[in-house]
């Protein structure tokens, strides 16, 4: 006998005889149904019982584990002011904003609503706003965690870096357990690259060279001078960026003798001067040091020596040697006109090895007026983002208010809370593209750039980006942010009468 | 009467989420001068790209906006920005005496509503040309029949070539036969035929919600034809799933059920160019009833019941068996906080839903309130009782972890229906709050 499945799936034509009745409950019903005549009436009638039956008739599972219940809360929740501002800056356009929002309630030692866990947990972006997340998930948010692997790292959890990985894992777990001891034991990190250091592949070799960046010591010089015999280019590069930033390595010291002879200071008693001595010759120490002899097209063999040199040498020992400011070097070798490009490439190099921040600082006008001294196909633009990177927060303000033309590469990477006086100035210089609507980056950069302007010159500002047909949709952008930002801070400021704790 | 609208229902106006962002933008005092409110309207002047700034207006009583702009939206970013600085910053509008341009545009509205008044006092008043309602009546009658006909012999062939033979077949296998429902004024029956054809791919379980679907077309063509026999309220069951207009001024006439009313849920649907909005409505003493607004899919409405409120009036129940539609007899008044009947037990779940089938086969899904503790198991979401006794979340509800978090591990009060096969949660009742599910704008 055919089961009604097979009987409906096949169709009426096909059916040989009655279709047992699927389920002794509908015995009655099933037994009216005559099969004999119209076999498709009957399949209908059939479907009507089984389906009302099946509806009526659901089925209550009964092997679920019991679980337990969160914890109680000691956080406040934030208050639904700011939690209507939250649900705001969840849409994609406005998350620049969100961090801030996570600031204020940490600082308040508030926590976010239990709905709003979820999104918040899983689009966490950066170990910034993981950090602040922490902070403020209260016993819920950590009771999830508890549930849902891909949030482990609230908990922490990521100590459980298991050194299997290392023999097994793929590149991403293996990179991440020598993340993981170059942070705790930073010697066996080397101690694990260099057993496996024959056998890796070059662009592994390359990750992973650079990861000793952190915790970089003297006991690290072995397996970098091994990086620095490496068959590739990629490997050998890094090395030796890793080893003229140790100091006290052979290499280090190699190249200060080498650079002793190259530049010389005179200190006339009118004037100052700088002056490049270039190599007579390639000498075949350099090259086991990973200087190259063959210039790229554009620079004289000789000047690309010295260069590379240079180079590996801070910008600080310099003005050691000489006895004179870091500005004053600079400006210095920007007004010569035979060594100037030559000194300010090198010194773009060095500053940015060396994370040097005020010679970073002083280097940037230089290299924008300068631009020939840029490293080849790089832009004035990132060429100030990457010395903007090395200078030092104040330092990054100082020239986002001072200079119109680093105001919006500066933007991404500035943090805090500026002073008033330092918002107005910073505005005065975004103001014209962004009225205009002609900004670097649009409307998302139109936020970003409000989150550096003090929300209590949105008034202000709404006067100065009016234009006769209208606000450009970057100004639109921008003055909707900004008022964003203030109804954020109103929202918990006005919730409770206590400063916060900073 | 002052109504207050709030942020919700102003943004269940939007027609689309772009607008409601530019709306939203424009939300700010900042951008308006010369604002004001009274008991009924609200107004201000919004700067523009042109010279002049725009008088925008709003009556307060459905509401109906009013804007100088040239948009053709329905309705403008203006009026829904300034419906938003109503429901969100009421105090940044300052009470005031209505300016020349509000008057002018209030007295044309008074005088709209009360033509639109004596209308239906007219309409009511005099009976309806009786003979061309019997012959109207008659004629879609006749179609219906010739419609069902078709129906019948077309269900006889699909079982005939079974489901496995039916399944691949194109679009227009399902369509044409719902369009000939339609020209046979018998759209429930048109949406049966879709719902069936929805079933056929949909996995998993897809024969067996074909079935429930084929059995209940099936039901409906049988019924109709012995509808003499049927009881009275069968004979008007039928007559609404066929599709069967109810005329609501006469409904409202009769008597309604009177109680306290938690407004839980709202789902939106569209359907050939129709948005349908069902309103799910519970009473403090265990009662369920759903209220359903069409308006066209160019012209959206504001829903007129805030969704987490309590509601004090009457509500007059659709004619049928055991049928959930109901209209307000007359605009509900606002009340205090009540206590719902929530659901504790899966068991119980299974058993009132039972039944709701038992006496009418042709029931949708079920809403209801449960207390009930979600948790995730075997790769899906499940609502638990203390007991253990778990039923299914539809698979596709994408919100699952948003729950758990809500719930704490705990029972939680949820708003959500059952169709037979899976619970769809559509809010839940968290630290006080209702928390709605289905898609927010904003």
């Amino acid at each position: 006998m055919p089961t009604f499945t097979q009987a409906i799936l096949l169709g009426a034509d096909r059916l040989a005889g009655a279709p047992e009745v699927p389920h002794p409950s509908i015995n009655d019903a099933w037994s009216q149904i005559d099969w004999s005549t119209t076999k498709d009436v009957a399949l209908l009638e059939a479907s009507a019982i089984v389906g009302t039956a099946r509806r009526a008739a659901g089925i209550v599972e009964h092997s679920l584990p019991a679980t337990d219940a969160a914890p109680e809360e000691s956080q406040p929740l934030a208050p639904a002011r700011a939690t209507a501002v939250l649900r705001r800056l969840l849409a994609e356009e406005l998350r620049a904003l969100l961090p801030e929002w996570m600031e204020l309630c940490a600082r308040w030692e508030m926590r976010i609503p239990p709905f709003h866990l979820p999104l918040m947990l899983s689009t966490a972006a950066s170990d910034e706003e993981r950090r602040l997340l922490i902070r403020i998930v209260g016993e819920r948010g950590r009771w999830l965690a508890c549930q849902n692997a891909d949030w482990g790292w609230v908990l922490n959890n990521e100590k459980k870096v298991a050194n299997e990985f290392w023999e097994t894992g793929s590149t991403e777990e293996r990179l991440a357990v020598l993340r993981y001891w170059r942070q705790y034991e930073p010697a066996r990190a080397a101690q694990l690259l260099s057993k496996t250091w024959t056998e890796d592949s070059a662009e592994f070799r390359t990750a992973a060279l650079s990861l000793l960046q952190a915790g970089l010591s003297l006991r690290d010089e072995a397996l970098l001078t091994q990086g620095l015999a490496d068959r590739r280019k990629d490997v050998r590069t890094v090395a030796q960026s890793l080893l003229a930033k140790l100091i006290g390595s052979g290499l280090a010291e190699r190249m200060r003798s080498r650079a002793a002879a190259l530049l010389t200071f005179h200190r006339g008693i009118l004037s100052k001067k700088l002056e490049v001595n270039l190599p007579a010759m390639f000498d075949p120490t350099w090259k086991v040091d990973g200087v190259e002899e063959k210039p790229p097209t554009g620079i004289g063999e000789k000047a690309y020596w010295a260069q590379q040199i240079l180079a590996t040498i801070p910008v600080g020992h310099w003005t050691n040697k000489f006895d004179v400011e870091v500005s004053a070097l600079i400006a210095l070798a920007s007004k010569s006109e035979d060594w100037g490009d030559l000194l300010l490439s090198s010194w773009f190099r060095a500053a940015c090895l060396h994370g040097e921040s005020e010679a970073a600082a002083a280097l940037i006008t230089p290299l924008l007026i300068r631009q020939k001294a840029l490293p080849i196909g790089m832009t004035p633009q990132a060429a100030t983002a990457e010395l903007l990177r090395v200078c030092d927060q104040a330092a990054r303000w100082r020239l986002a208010a001072a200079e119109p033309q680093i105001a919006w590469t500066a933007l991404p990477l500035l943090t805090g809370t500026p002073t008033t006086d330092q918002g107005r100035a910073l505005f005065a210089h975004l103001r014209p593209s962004l009225r205009d609507g002609l900004n670097p980056g649009g409307s998302p950069f139109a936020i970003l750039a409000a989150r550096r302007i003090p929300p209590s010159l949105r008034d202000e500002s709404a006067r100065l980006l009016a234009r006769d047909n209208g606000l450009s949709k970057p100004a639109e952008a921008f003055l909707q942010a900004l008022e964003l930002r203030a109804e954020l801070h109103a929202a918990f400021s006005s919730s409770t009468p206590l400063p916060p704790k900073s | 009467m002052g109504r207050s609208w709030t942020n919700e229902q102003a943004i269940s106006l939007a027609p689309d989420a772009s607008a409601l962002k530019t709306a939203q933008g424009l939300a700010s005092p900042r951008k308006w001068t010369s604002l004001g409110r009274d008991d009924d309207f609200v107004w201000g002047l919004a700067q523009g790209s042109g010279a002049q700034p725009y008088q925008v207006q709003i009556d307060l009583s459905e509401p109906v906006f009013k804007c100088s702009c040239p948009s053709r939206k329905f309705p403008c970013k203006h009026g829904l920005g300034l419906l938003l600085m109503f429901a969100n910053q009421c105090e940044a509008i300052l009470p005031a005496t209505k300016p020349e341009w509000v008057l002018e545009w209030a007295a044309k509205r008074a005088q709209k509503v009360i033509k639109q008044e004596n209308k239906a006092a007219e309409a009511a008043a005099a009976p309806a040309d009786p003979a061309a309602q019997t012959k109207r009546r008659e004629k879609r009658q006749a179609n219906i029949a010739q419609g069902l006909e078709f129906l019948d012999g077309w269900l006889r062939d699909l079982a005939r070539q079974g489901f496995a033979g039916a399944a691949p077949a194109g679009y227009s296998f399902w369509d044409a036969p719902a369009r000939r429902m339609i020209d046979a004024q018998a759209p429930g029956l048109a949406r049966r035929i879709r719902a069936l054809g929805n079933a056929m791919g949909a996995e998993p379980d897809s024969e067996t919600k074909a079935v429930c679907e084929l059995g209940r077309l099936h039901l409906l063509v049988t019924g109709s034809r012995r509808r003499s026999e049927l009881s009275p309220d069968w004979q008007q069951e039928l007559d609404a799933q066929l599709g069967w207009n109810v005329d609501q001024e006469e409904l409202r006439r009769r008597d309604g059920i009177a109680g306290t009313w938690f407004a839980g849920a709202q789902t939106v649907r569209e359907e050939e160019k129709i948005l349908t909005r069902s309103t799910y409505l519970f009473s403090g003493d265990g009662r369920t009833a759903r209220l359903l607004e069409f308006t066209p899919v160019a012209q959206p409405s504001v829903a007129s019941i805030a969704l987490g409120r309590w509601f004090e009036g009457s509500l007059v129940y659709f004619p049928g068996v055991q049928n959930l539609r109901a209209i307000w007899k007359s605009p509900p008044q606002d009340a205090t906080s009540g206590k719902l009947m929530p659901l504790l037990r899966c068991e119980e779940l299974l058993t009132v839903y039972g039944a709701a089938i038992a006496a009418n086969p042709f029931a949708d899904e079920l809403p209801v309130v449960v207390e009930l503790t979600p948790q995730f198991h075997h790769d899906r979401w499940w609502i638990r009782d203390e007991l253990g006794a778990a039923l299914p979340i539809v698979a596709s509800f994408g919100l699952g972890w948003e729950l758990l978090a809500c719930s704490g591990g705990c029972a939680m009060q949820m708003v959500g229906s059952w169709d037979g096969f899976d619970f769809t949660p559509l809010a839940a009742i968290s630290d006080g709050q209702l928390l709605p599910f289905t898609s927010r704008l904003g």
